[in-house]
């Protein structure tokens, strides 16, 4: 939720859903973001001390 | 039985009224929401979820704590020292704390006294006040922490949390604080005031419902060294069958009271737009207008100091002849003032200020009590210690 606040500050397009069967079986969420975003995804959360398990690329679509 | 409107004098029990949308805002999550926080993935789950991530923002904006993740919530203040004194203290560590607590501190520290942990009660002078220099000459090479109380649930006095705070970070050991009777209504910042862990419950000053409140859990502490009271699901981590490390989810399990939250989170954002200072100075003009008129009551004496230069909005007082508790019956009965008679579970409190066992009458004010109901209530005290009735 933390990380879902400050990418919508930060202006970039992202979606929380159901972590993918192929990540983990945890009934969690996960937050999923276009690849090109991925830097400024990783700047914002390292600059607002947001703490998350690990950043997965996947081929979807 | 009086029928008119009753004036509310309980507030350190529980507040009353809150603001309005507080009952909104429970209403609003039961009808509209509803879903489990964080557990599914769908979005009634993830808005309940940020529901609740609202409420550690504002927890962490109110007591100026760096991050909303160390706001773990509970059931109340009593839990949440319940967590921090039992998660900490282990047989053969000693525990220093204060001649003034409230039975949620006492109680559990009494348990954890007999079963190994040694324990220290540094005496408070008769008004109730603390020297910290006590507190200081106390402190042995086994103390684990020192845990107290911001203000009295009895005597409404304050107690200097930052000059323990202090003493407690020259000496290494960690400051447990029950904000109880203060958050919401007068300043706590965790990391001016040198707080370790701040039990803070959601029903009093914070303006939410019953059922809410939280342990803010400071750096200094090693969570991986703090057994959690409870381990269950916490919608991560699901693979595996141990409890998480991290916060807040190491001592979080099972479903939370959302709705409670939800309501919490409405009064947190009315104290916030309030602003605590603002808060604390209507309190302070009440309580100065109700102590002049209770000192101008024959046969009433103030239990503690009655002019302390800050105090939360509670009194407690007693008039000589006659019981706490027939008091209290007339008060409500006959004139619908509302407020408790007793020991206030706090019999440590009382034995200090010389009211043991047979305890006080307690006023306990808000920031929605008028001047128009202290005066009611001054007449009301001053027709019960004439021996008058109201009719």
């Amino acid at each position: 939720m933390h990380a879902e606040k400050i990418c919508r500050k930060a202006n970039i397009g992202i979606r929380l859903l159901p972590v993918p069967r192929q990540l983990s079986s945890s009934c969690g969420v996960c937050m999923r973001f276009f690849t090109p975003d991925k830097p400024k995804v990783e700047e914002e959360l390292a600059a607002n001390n947001a703490v998350y398990a690990e950043i997965v690329e996947l081929d979807i679509c | 039985m009086n029928k008119n409107k009753p004036i509310y004098f309980d507030n350190a029990a529980t507040s009353f009224p809150k603001p309005p949308g507080v009952a909104q805002a429970v209403a609003h999550f039961i009808n509209e929401i509803g879903a489990n926080p964080g557990r599914s993935g769908h979005r009634a789950s993830i808005e309940a979820a940020r529901v609740l991530f609202g409420a550690r923002e504002l927890v962490a904006q109110l007591f100026n704590v760096p991050g909303p993740n160390s706001c773990v919530f509970t059931s109340n203040a009593t839990e949440s020292l319940n967590l921090a004194l039992k998660g900490l203290l282990r047989p053969g560590d000693h525990a220093i704390t204060t001649g003034m607590e409230h039975n949620s501190v006492m109680r559990p520290l009494r348990a954890l006294e007999a079963a190994g942990v040694s324990v220290t009660v540094v005496p408070c002078s008769a008004e109730g006040k603390l020297t910290p220099a006590d507190v200081a000459t106390a402190i042995r090479p086994d103390t684990k922490l020192v845990v107290m109380n911001h203000a009295s649930n009895v005597s409404g006095t304050l107690l200097p949390v930052r000059d323990i705070g202090r003493v407690c970070r020259e000496k290494d050991i960690l400051l447990i604080v029950d904000c109880a009777q203060t958050g919401g209504c007068f300043p706590i910042d965790v990391q001016a005031d040198m707080i370790d862990l701040l039990a803070f419950t959601g029903h009093k000053g914070l303006l939410g419902p019953q059922g809410t409140g939280g342990l803010v859990v400071g750096g200094r502490v090693d969570i991986a060294k703090m057994a959690p009271l409870k381990q269950g699901g916490t919608g991560s981590g699901s693979e595996y069958e141990m409890q998480p490390g991290f916060m807040p989810d190491a001592f979080e399990a099972g479903t939370p009271n959302t709705p409670g939250i939800a309501g919490l989170a409405a009064g947190l954002e009315f104290v916030l737009s309030e602003g605590v200072d603002a808060i604390h100075t209507r309190e302070q003009s009440l309580m100065r207008n109700l102590i002049a008129l209770l000192r101008d009551i024959p046969g009433l004496n103030i239990i503690g100091d009655p002019a302390p230069k800050t105090r939360v909005a509670t009194v407690a007082f007693n008039i000589g002849g006659l019981s706490p508790s027939d008091i209290g019956f007339r008060l409500d009965d006959e004139f619908g003032i509302l407020c408790r008679v007793g020991l206030h579970c706090s019999p440590a409190a009382h034995k200090t200020l010389g009211t043991f066992p047979a305890g006080a009458v307690r006023f306990g004010l808000s920031y929605f009590s008028t001047d128009e109901e202290i005066e009611r209530a001054a007449d009301a005290l001053r027709a019960i210690a004439a021996g008058k009735s109201s009719s």
